[in-house]
Order: structure tokens, then C-alpha cells, then sequence
């Protein structure tokens, strides 16, 4: 019989693996300057006290270091870094094959692609410099990070 | 500021999982309506987005009408600046009519939502009429007559630990439909196993392989809560200005006039537990920072954990549908919020290595493009130094 959930929160998780993609800091790309969009001073730009040094950092001398360690190319896997501490012990994913079962499988990178450590100097490569147009209207709010007002709005199911 | 208008308690569906309740009619009036609109003014707010809820708004488009009138008015009647006035409809998209088409229709500002939860077998499982007949296809084919009208909608899919498996199947439906935006909201109220969070796993994976393929298509449609959790590595947490703080930005309106943190906190109206005031009394402060004090029990909990900054867990709301009570969760939004976090991040992480253009222009251009007195930096090509 399937078992429910704890009614308590499980331990917090300690670490997460590196997501495998660069923040937009580190891709040397962007930075916001309304409040509490500011990345990070202490990561980003370690040294800086506040948004507006950083921002400074930004703008002309492009991104700070890149606040995340190098990564082996197989960032993410959980032998390094074990998810879900105190909680559901799930498959690991990147590292079985999927019919093995496991919620991820191991993608398979692109022809001529291997996969790399995202730096601060690698940035996102042939790309033309991001246009200030306004957003497409009937997408979210650009700039929010919130998943989705309707996760709070929806239809009461 | 967002104000919630709860419109009915009324509804033509009688879905399984619904939070609110039984449905009894109880319409919201004109009267009320005025009332909260003149409260949501009371602030100046440079932007208020009104929202209709329910129960089944669209029952009533009359009501609906006089509140769009209503808002013109009264926002006509102030000083400038202005507020931009912008309207949500939350629908189940069963009650479509030419009256109906014509209040959303453009150049009216509305953003429309309607609860799909993915092919007829899995959305007519639980969305059901008073007759227990399935809902699908009439919705569906609304869905049409809102696009023929010019209306953008965006779809709501409710997860649940036994429809998390087919989210493949959910996504593609729904993908197929053309919205502006897909949600997948998990029903936080559901009996959530360990073998469904593993299935709710397998279920993103494969939903992540749907959205790649759009991606590799061209086609960056945004599918929500994974395009969130992107962001929130792309900018290193959930500004603070984006956290539930409870009523701080928004309040929800009942027909009797009680005032709700948060429109899904209503259910029936018949608890004063979560009640902040009423139209009469205006907001109850002390009520308030007591709900406020309570809820941020929850940043005790999370401090320490890793995810804390890409995780929902500061939203009131899903206390309560967790547990009943504010700043308490338990292992289930933990296990869900992650296994949310994994699927996106895989999807990125795949779309980055294959330098899919679509991603990259959605997520490291376009998404960034907008902010007010931002300063862009040019991307750098791979090798290229940086400028000194």
C-alpha cells in the first residue's frame, strides 16, 4: 500500500547540483537594476557592497567571476552532490538509461557539442546584443520569476 | 495591487478535486463590487489588475460587464497619473457566448485562463457537469471561438498523483491548442505518495521532452512552473518583490464582503480564520500582521535549505491547501517543488548544450529585454576576452 507523505517537511536539502546552464550574470549578458532584481553582489561581483557597484562592474568590464566552481562534465549527477536529503530517495537522473526505469535519463549531447563548464568568459555564444523592444504581450511579465499568476489565480480546479 | 472579485460560489462543473466547496449561489452584487473597486483605488496604485473568480465567473457576464464599466469609470474619475487598469478571467471555459467574447475581446486588457487538465481522458476524469458528464470537448471547442475572436488564453492543468504520469500527454494537448502560456498546477491537497512523486518525476521528464521539442521548433512557448524555475537560476532567486507577502500586494473580495489574503483562502466563507476584514471595517492590521507573523514561520523551515530561492514555499496559499494552516508545509510541496526545479533545469541544460536559439533568445535576450533602466551587456562569443 502506497504510503504517504511525511505531514513534515523533510531535512532541507544541504546542496543541489549545479543546474548545467549559466545564470545571465555569469553569462556575462545582462544585469537588472530595479530592486531586487540585483544579482547577488557577494556572488557576482565578490567585493561589492552594493547593486549599483556591481552594476558598474557589469556594464564595463562585462560579468564578475563566475560565482559558481568549476564543474566537472558531469555536473549535476548525484554522487556529486546527493539531492533530497531526509526526503524521497528518487532515481538519479543523467546517469542510467531511461528505460532503466529512472525519472531522468541521460540525454545525449548534440553532435559537435560537448558539454562544458559555463564561465563567465564563455558567455552565450552567436548571439546579436539583446534588443530593449518591448515584450511580446502575450507572454508572461518579462522580468517576473514567479511561475505563473495563475498559480495563484487559477480556476479552482 | 490585485484585487480578486469572487463572484459566485455558483458553478456549472462539479470537478472531484475543487477547494471551494460546495456550490451554492450566492452572486456576488453591484454594490460590493463598487465598494471593492473604490478600496483597491483607496492606495493610487500605478497598476491594478482586477480578477475575476469564483465558483464559475462567467455565470454572470452582466456582472462582469457592469464591473468593467464601473472600473473605467472610477478610474477615469481620478487625477493623473493614472493606474493601468488590467482584467484576469478565470474560467472553465464551458460558458462562451457571443456576450461573453465581446467582453474579453482586445482592445480590453484581459488575460484569460482556462482549466484544461490535458486529453479528454484525463481532464473528463475529474472535470465533470452536475450530470457527471466530461467538460472537454465543449471546452475545447471554445477554445476555438476565443482564438477566432482574437482573445489569447493561456491553459491551467491541475496535477494530481493520478494523472502526474501523463504529463507527456497533458502537455501535448495542450501545446496543440496554441495558448499564449501552459500552467501545470499541482493539487497540493492530494494524497501525495512517494510512488506518485517518482511518477510526477517521470511524468516532467517526459512533459520536458514535449517542451524541447517546441523549443527545437522555434516555438518557446512558455510552460509554467518550469519556465519559473528556469528564471530563478538565470537570476539567482525569487526577487522580493515577486514572495507572497500575504495581502501586502494583493486582498480577494467575497459576495458578503469579507476581505481574503488570497482568492484560493475563500472556500465557502464560512471561516474567519484567514478573514483580513471586511468592506464595512476596512482591513483588520492586527488580523493581518498576526496572518503575516504566521506565515513567515515558513522562512524558519526553508533558511537552511538549499533550494530555498528557486522554491514557492513562501506562498500563503499553499500552506494552507497543505496543511490548513499558515507557515506550516509538509514533505509534499518539498517533494514537488523539486522534482519541479530537476525538469527544468534538465530541459535548460539540454536546450543550452544544443544552443537551441529559441532558448537561448527567450531565456538570455528576451526574458531580460524589458527592465526598466536595466543596462544589457553584449553577449561574448566563446574565446573572446572580455572588454577592458
Amino acid at each position: 500500500m502506497a504510503k504517504r507523505l511525511s505531514a513534515n517537511p523533510p531535512k532541507p536539502r544541504s546542496r543541489f547540483p549545479f543546474p548545467g546552464y549559466p545564470t545571465v550574470a555569469a553569462a556575462g549578458l545582462y544585469l537588472c537594476l530595479s530592486p531586487g532584481c540585483t544579482p547577488r553582489t557577494g556572488v557576482t561581483n565578490p567585493g561589492s557592497t552594493t547593486g549599483t557597484e556591481t552594476t558598474t562592474d557589469v556594464q564595463t568590464t562585462g560579468a564578475g567571476p563566475n560565482p559558481y566552481p568549476p564543474e566537472p562534465p558531469s555536473m549535476g549527477l548525484p554522487d556529486a552532490s546527493p539531492p533530497n536529503e531526509g526526503g524521497i530517495v528518487a532515481p538519479p537522473y543523467q546517469s542510467q538509461p531511461a528505460d532503466a526505469g529512472v525519472p531522468y535519463m541521460k540525454v545525449p549531447a548534440s553532435p559537435g557539442f560537448a558539454p562544458q563548464t559555463f564561465d563567465a568568459a564563455v558567455g552565450v555564444p552567436d548571439a546579436e546584443p539583446p534588443l530593449a523592444t518591448a515584450p511580446d504581450a502575450s507572454e508572461p511579465d518579462a522580468e517576473s520569476t514567479v511561475p505563473d499568476p495563475a498559480g495563484d489565480l487559477a480556476p479552482p480546479y | 495591487m490585485e484585487l480578486t472579485l469572487f463572484v459566485d460560489h455558483s458553478c456549472n462543473l462539479r470537478c472531484s478535486y475543487c477547494y471551494n466547496g460546495k456550490k451554492f449561489s450566492r452572486p456576488m452584487s453591484a454594490d460590493v463590487m463598487r465598494r471593492s473597486v473604490d478600496l483597491a483605488l483607496t492606495s493610487r496604485p500605478a497598476q491594478l489588475d482586477v480578477s475575476f473568480f469564483g465558483g464559475e465567473p462567467l455565470l454572470h457576464p452582466g456582472f462582469i460587464e457592469e464591473t468593467l464599466a464601473y472600473m473605467e469609470t472610477a478610474v477615469r474619475a481620478l487625477p493623473e497619473p493614472r493606474p493601468r487598469v488590467r482584467y484576469v478571467m478565470n474560467t472553465n471555459g464551458t460558458l462562451v457566448d457571443d456576450h461573453v467574447l465581446a467582453l474579453l475581446a482586445p482592445p480590453r486588457d484581459f488575460t484569460v485562463y482556462v482549466s484544461l487538465d490535458g486529453p479528454a481522458a484525463v481532464h473528463d476524469a475529474h472535470r465533470v457537469d452536475q450530470n457527471g458528464q466530461g467538460s472537454f470537448a465543449g471546452i475545447v471547442a471554445n477554445l476555438e471561438r476565443l482564438r477566432q475572436a482574437g482573445i489569447a488564453f493561456r491553459l491551467v492543468a491541475v496535477v494530481r498523483p493520478d494523472t502526474a504520469r501523463r504529463l507527456d500527454e497533458v502537455v501535448r494537448t495542450l501545446v496543440d491548442l496554441r495558448p499564449a502560456q501552459v500552467t501545470l498546477t499541482p493539487d497540493f491537497r492530494a494524497p501525495w505518495t512517494a510512488e506518485s512523486i517518482v511518477e510526477l518525476r517521470l511524468g516532467l521528464r517526459d512533459a520536458g521532452e514535449v517542451w524541447m521539442t517546441a523549443f527545437r521548433n522555434g516555438r518557446a512557448l512558455p510552460l509554467e512552473p518550469l519556465r519559473g524555475k528556469i528564471l530563478t537560476h538565470l537570476k539567482e532567486g525569487i526577487p522580493c518583490p515577486e514572495r507572497c507577502t500575504l495581502a501586502g500586494r494583493a486582498f480577494a473580495v467575497t459576495p458578503a464582503g469579507r476581505l481574503y489574503p488570497c482568492a484560493q483562502m475563500i472556500g465557502e466563507d464560512r471561516d474567519d480564520e484567514l478573514v483580513i476584514g471586511t468592506l464595512d471595517s476596512g482591513f483588520d492590521e492586527k488580523r493581518l500582521a498576526e496572518l503575516q507573523k504566521a506565515k513567515d514561520r515558513v522562512e524558519g523551515t526553508c533558511a537552511p535549505c538549499a533550494l530555498r530561492d528557486r522554491c514557492q514555499s513562501h506562498c500563503g496559499c499553499r500552506h494552507v491547501a497543505l496543511t490548513g494552516e499558515l507557515g506550516l508545509i509538509n514533505q509534499a510541496l518539498c517533494e514537488i517543488e523539486e522534482s519541479f526545479i530537476l525538469a527544468a533545469d534538465e530541459v535548460a541544460r539540454v536546450l543550452m548544450a544544443e544552443r537551441c536559439p529559441a532558448f537561448i533568445d527567450a531565456y538570455y535576450r528576451t526574458q531580460h529585454r524589458a527592465a526598466a533602466g536595466s543596462v544589457l551587456t553584449r553577449l561574448r562569443r566563446p574565446g573572446e576576452p572580455r572588454p577592458t
